[in-house]
């Protein structure tokens, strides 16, 4: 990944079944996402399933659109995701859910995606700006490699909520 | 994403994603209703697995939750790098929902079935049933004992005398 222009993949879609698809396939054919290593492909998959499926199934914006969006530099995988549904910060979510961890009986069904993002990603975060859930996180390739100096100070053009995992 | 089932073993390949999913749902679901042996074990075969989210593992969850229940169980064997690495993030590892094995080898299992009849291809997402030349009884489930994770040698024995048994 040399080529300035293979660090970065964005794709606008329908918030429909059709429209994840199709940035699905757009994504896998990147050539940002074909040079990833299998980590962080296993991220970018993760976080596109989990955001717009939510997004299409519990929202409630009308077909509107979803943007994505994937950077890779220095060994970090940022993810940019933003739909215009109702207000929904995943990570708050996924906190609640992590409550229900105690025994396979006691495991529940639903909300293990948002408990997998938080996991998986070092930095993590949330804004509702101009009607638009604003999601970002941040992935290592390398788990081991997380300290305070590599971590991104900023995730995205605004306010990113850095946030130590 | 293209799957095929035999002897209580679920072979997987591909993306197991929300789209993928209402076909891992319907694998899972007719893997449920061939289970033979008493406590039933499923065993998932997740080597060509490329992806895994949450919509799949739901059903995976609902399969051990049902076989928990009847002091049976679910173990995967032979996971993808990205398939353990769902498994951690999820949580389903420190729990112990599934047991994770490195090969199906850890069943005394494939190596005797893969010298006796090489894996057929896996089927597509609505497979066709394949006929049966000889209606015989299905070999019995893998017994795994808890102590050791590994079959016994006397069901070894009847394993092997019924697959001779199954290809002639």
């Amino acid at each position: 990944m040399n080529d300035k222009s293979d660090a970065r993949f964005e794709f606008a879609a329908p918030a429909n079944r059709a429209g994840l698809a199709s940035c699905r396939a757009a994504m896998e054919k990147s050539p940002l996402y074909q040079g990833l290593s299998v980590r962080l492909r296993f991220a970018a998959d993760l976080a596109l399933d989990e955001l717009a499926t939510n997004t299409i199934k519990y929202g409630d914006c009308g077909g509107s659109r979803f943007d994505f969006s994937l950077e890779y530099s220095s060994g970090v995988l940022q993810i940019r995701y933003v739909d215009r549904g109702a207000p929904f910060d995943p990570w708050e979510h996924a906190e609640g859910e992590r409550q229900m961890l105690d025994s396979i009986e006691d495991t529940q069904i639903g909300g293990r995606g948002l408990i997998m993002m938080k996991e998986l990603c070092s930095s993590r975060g949330y804004e509702r700006r101009d009607g638009t859930n604003v999601v970002t996180l941040a992935v290592h390739e390398d788990p081991g490699d997380v300290t305070d100096e590599t971590l991104p100070r900023q995730l995205l053009k605004g306010n990113g909520i850095p946030n130590r995992k | 994403m293209e799957y095929r089932i035999e002897n209580n073993i679920l072979w997987v390949k591909g993306k197991l994603d929300s789209s993928s999913a209402p076909d891992f749902e319907a694998a899972i679901a007719e893997l449920t209703a061939s289970l033979t042996g008493q406590p039933p074990r499923a065993v998932l075969e997740f080597s060509g697995i490329e992806t895994l989210t949450s919509a799949p593992l739901r059903a995976m969850l609902t399969l051990a939750k049902r076989l928990h229940a009847v002091s049976g169980g679910v173990l995967v064997a032979a996971p993808s790098p990205i398939a353990l690495e769902a498994l951690k993030v999820s949580g389903f590892l420190r729990l112990k929902v599934f047991q994770v094995i490195d090969s199906l080898a850890e069943l005394n299992l494939a190596p005797q079935a893969a010298a006796e009849s090489p894996p057929a291809p896996l089927a597509a997402e609505h497979p066709k049933p394949r006929p049966r030349e000889i209606e015989t009884t299905p070999p019995p489930a893998p017994t795994v004992s808890p102590a050791s994770g590994r079959a016994s040698p006397g069901f070894v024995r009847r394993l092997l005398g019924a697959l001779c048994f199954w290809k002639r």
